[in-house]
């Protein structure tokens, strides 16, 4: 894989920036076509996202017997029977309420790790274990798509190609100029990174508190820096929206998210990033317009977290999380798939949520209901058979 | 002290490949390193002062056609002489920036780490900034010219090329100075310029407050006074410096209690003898070496054995090196010489092993972080410590690169980059870190923002 490098400069211009790729595709803004061809939309939660707090399964009888998950639930939104899903996520929700829009629990990949490295390698790769896979899932449905034309099939809103999208020529990568701020999450493990350094720690903390680094940090959660985070994911969401627009454009679009690893303080630190994922899905909504029944979205993370939470209001890394689907035209029923017994003998390896619904059956659901992959053209050169269940979830 | 250290402190920044030589004991890498020749492949083939003052020389010429025509009101809207000015210019800037970006490529590719460090060092200690315009131009050509071949020499030799090279004394402004009983002092009423004087005893001798007066510096003054660049291009010895007797101040001059007589290239040469063998020089440089090499704050008792090292030699840079090497592999910790922006900068193009293109990139990033290549604010260079560089808006800026940087470059493993970079030096804390973050390009990040990064 070429590897690309920009830097950009420091003194943020502020301005979008073009690369040249990327301008032809762009260029067809002025014209909003009717393309209602399917469109496919992967948002990427790097970190591993808690499931059960994204839609606590209040119906389920050992959920609030884990530790720290008897909480008050009264403000969450009450989306069936049995489960209830976050209070930050307005635009979701309401999806969800309207049938356009579902939650998977239990949701994981075939593959077993708890390692960050490994885990997101796998779920871009769309294996189960090691392998020698170098290209994306996402690049080979590009691949399985491309006609006899040269168009891009794939856009990756990011500043460098991620590997969900390595090893096709028919995607292109764009992102604005604008520098960003680094998150809370990676400020938080620099500052303990830097704990007890005779110099590095009190210059760090100077740093942060005359405001010389802007970020939604722990002590302060300023608007401004969870501002500016909020913003850019709404930009490359938007930028996403544009991209599926235009005609002959792309038809799949990557955006990523970091900062879900919630060992700890995850009530607050997930109710930021919830806030700002549910900005980016209604950006991207709003921009996709008409456009919107025609466009299917799945967010998924590497994996969930542990059952139980730790000793310092978070959690550890676990096994199945929570996916989300949203769009089509076809209704969605609001939680999708199974759910297990979170009896403490039925946890997986004694901690984390059992995996009952593959995070690959669903892809592999929505690229031959959605986007109109025969099955045997996705076993073929997608998804591999032995990393697929084979259960529907549209 | 394992080698690592030494390649790590000696040197311009860890590689991935640096582990081969780990075999080999730290001494003998650095025996080895200073018997090698500097490394200066990426350095052919560049403009010699010569050419650049010519170039410069041929550019204010243009302006001045251009100046008298506006003066006489006869410029036109599309004057072919302004343009060809504006044009001259352009190429001129691009010829700079391209001599600036060649050095920070060898910096990154060096293969003589050791010697490449030394080279920044007397750079830093003798320094031509670029930051005047005037000698903008032959700043590249001056660090290739006088200090590239003299940095294994004795000190004598490389304060003599560097002082006497056309862009000291156009920098200090020495082809200014007459003396006033000269010549031509006497026809003009012109007279003497102290700062290259000043700047010697204070900057690259003696050292600050180390017990010359005023007199001294005006008897160096004297004696450097006639030294000048010629800039006519139809003379002899055109752009290059030369001593004009008619602006020099006759008679014996007095520097330091001892006389100084004759003329020309004997009497100076004789007075930088003996500032560079000077006992006061040699504490001075022996703390600096001491402070680049082992630490912020040396102690006299570090200090000393280098200074009477120094003095032993006569000055020989690459002995005084070698035992200034040898007492930090006794006293000095790893990672506790912070890297100052170009330094890191330096170190992180090294460490990832940037591909060639981007390294003129390298030359925006030191100039949005305030430490601009070969542009000290001032003839007494860049600092050398902690507070200096480590700063909260410098810490931030590299944070911010690290993370720029990180984006860019998600499929490498900072868990192997770590590792390979740091070797048994890895701290548990930073490999810990890395291993745990939360995404291939946040263990970059922390990699790169790492204390082990940060500091050599």
């Amino acid at each position: 894989m070429d590897r690309r490098f920009f830097i950009q400069s420091l003194a943020a211009a502020g301005v979008m920036g073009l690369s040249a790729r990327s301008a032809t595709a762009l260029s067809g803004l002025a014209e909003v076509d009717a393309d209602t061809s399917p469109k496919f939309v992967f948002i990427l939660l790097r970190g591993a996202m808690d499931g059960l707090a994204v839609l606590p399964p209040i119906g389920s009888p050992a959920f609030t017997q884990l530790k720290g998950r008897d909480q008050d639930y009264g403000a969450y939104t009450k989306i069936n029977r049995d489960f209830v899903a976050h209070p930050a996520l307005p635009f979701i929700n309401g999806q969800v309420l309207q049938g356009k829009a579902g939650f998977i629990p239990a949701m994981a990949g075939p593959y077993r790790s708890r390692s960050h490295f490994d885990a997101q390698d796998f779920l871009e790769l769309g294996v189960a274990s090691k392998s020698s896979m170098r290209s994306g899932w996402m690049a080979r449905t590009a691949n399985s798509m491309k006609g006899n034309d040269s168009q891009n099939i794939a856009v990756a809103l990011s500043t460098s190609m991620p590997l969900t999208l390595a090893g096709t020529d028919r995607a292109l990568q764009w992102a604005p100029d604008t520098l960003r701020d680094y998150s809370p999450d990676t400020l938080m493990r620099i500052m303990d990174l830097y704990a007890g350094h005779d110099h590095l720690e009190a210059v760090l903390n100077t740093a942060i508190e005359s405001n010389e680094i802007a970020s939604g940090m722990a002590m302060n959660s300023t608007m401004n820096g969870r501002g500016n985070r909020q913003k850019q994911f709404s930009t490359l969401a938007q930028a996403a929206g544009n991209f599926l627009k235009t005609k002959d454009g792309p038809s799949m679009a990557l955006l990523e998210l970091d900062g879900w690893d919630t060992h700890n303080a995850q009530d607050r630190r997930l109710s930021a990033q919830l806030a700002i994922l549910d900005a980016g899905v209604k950006a991207l909504h709003d921009h996709l317009g008409h456009l919107w029944q025609h466009t299917c979205v799945f967010i998924a993370s590497e994996f969930g977290r542990t059952a139980h939470m730790n000793g310092t209001s978070g959690t550890d890394h676990g096994t199945a999380g929570t996916g989300i689907v949203l769009g089509g035209d076809k209704k969605i029923a609001p939680v999708l798939g199974d759910f297990p017994s979170l009896k403490a003998n039925n946890l997986f390896d004694g901690r984390d949520v059992k995996p009952l619904n593959n995070t690959f059956d669903v892809i592999a659901s929505i690229l031959n209901s959605h986007m109109g992959i025969s099955i045997h053209e996705i076993e073929k050169s997608i998804f591999n058979k032995d990393v697929l269940s084979f259960n529907k979830y549209l | 002290m394992h080698t690592a250290f030494a390649m790590i402190r000696f040197g311009v920044g860890p590689t991935i490949k640096d582990q081969q030589d780990y075999p080999i004991a730290a001494m003998d890498w650095i025996k080895g390193q200073l018997s090698q020749s500097l490394d200066q492949t990426h350095l052919m083939g560049l403009a010699t002062t010569k050419e650049m003052i010519k170039d410069k020389y041929e550019l204010q010429q243009a302006r001045k056609t251009v100046r008298m025509r506006q003066d006489k009101e006869q410029q036109t809207m599309l004057d072919p002489d302004e343009t060809a000015a504006k044009n001259m210019q352009q190429k001129l800037s691009k010829l700079v920036r391209g001599q600036f970006t060649a050095h920070i490529k060898q910096a990154i590719k060096t293969r003589t780490p050791v010697l490449e460090n030394m080279l920044q060092f007397w750079t830093n200690h003798l320094t031509v900034s670029a930051a005047n315009n005037f000698v903008r131009p032959i700043v590249s050509p001056y660090v290739r010219e006088a200090i590239a071949p003299n940095i294994k020499k004795r000190f004598q030799d490389l304060l003599w090329a560097t002082i006497t090279h056309p862009a000291m004394i156009l920098y200090l402004d020495n082809q200014r100075s007459v003396g006033p009983n000269s010549r031509l002092g006497k026809r003009r009423s012109r007279g003497l310029n102290e700062n290259l004087a000043r700047e010697i005893l204070e900057l690259h001798t003696l050292g600050v407050k180390a017990g010359y007066t005023l007199s001294d510096i005006q008897g160096l003054a004297k004696i450097l006074s006639g030294w000048t660049v010629q800039a006519n291009p139809n003379r002899p010895h055109f752009a290059q410096t030369i001593f004009r007797s008619a602006a020099h101040e006759p008679g014996t001059h007095h520097v330091l209690g001892k006389a100084y007589s004759g003329n020309g290239e004997g009497q100076l040469k004789s007075v930088i003898k003996d500032l560079a063998r000077h006992p006061k020089t040699a504490l001075h440089i022996a703390t600096k070496l001491a402070q680049h090499y082992i630490s912020d704050q040396p102690e006299p008792a570090v200090i000393k054995p280098i200074r009477d090292h120094y003095l032993k030699t006569g000055g020989d840079l690459q002995s005084v090196t070698e035992f200034t090497f040898a007492l930090a592999l006794e006293q000095a910790h790893p990672f506790k010489k912070a890297r100052s922006h170009q330094s890191y900068v330096i170190a992180l193009f090294r460490a990832l092993d940037i591909p060639d293109k981007f390294h003129g990139q390298a030359l925006t990033i030191l100039r949005e972080m305030g430490q601009p290549m070969l542009m000290p604010p001032g003839p007494d260079g860049w600092p050398d410590t902690e507070t200096d560089w480590i700063t909260p808006q410098g810490l931030n800026q590299r944070i911010k690169l690290a993370e720029r940087i990180s984006q860019d470059l998600r499929s490498t493993d900072a868990r192997d980059l770590v590792s390979s970079l740091f070797g048994p030096l890895l701290s548990e804390k930073t490999r810990q870190h890395v291993a745990r973050a939360e995404s291939p390009m946040q263990a970059l990040t922390l990699a790169l923002a790492s204390p082990e990064m940060n500091y050599r």
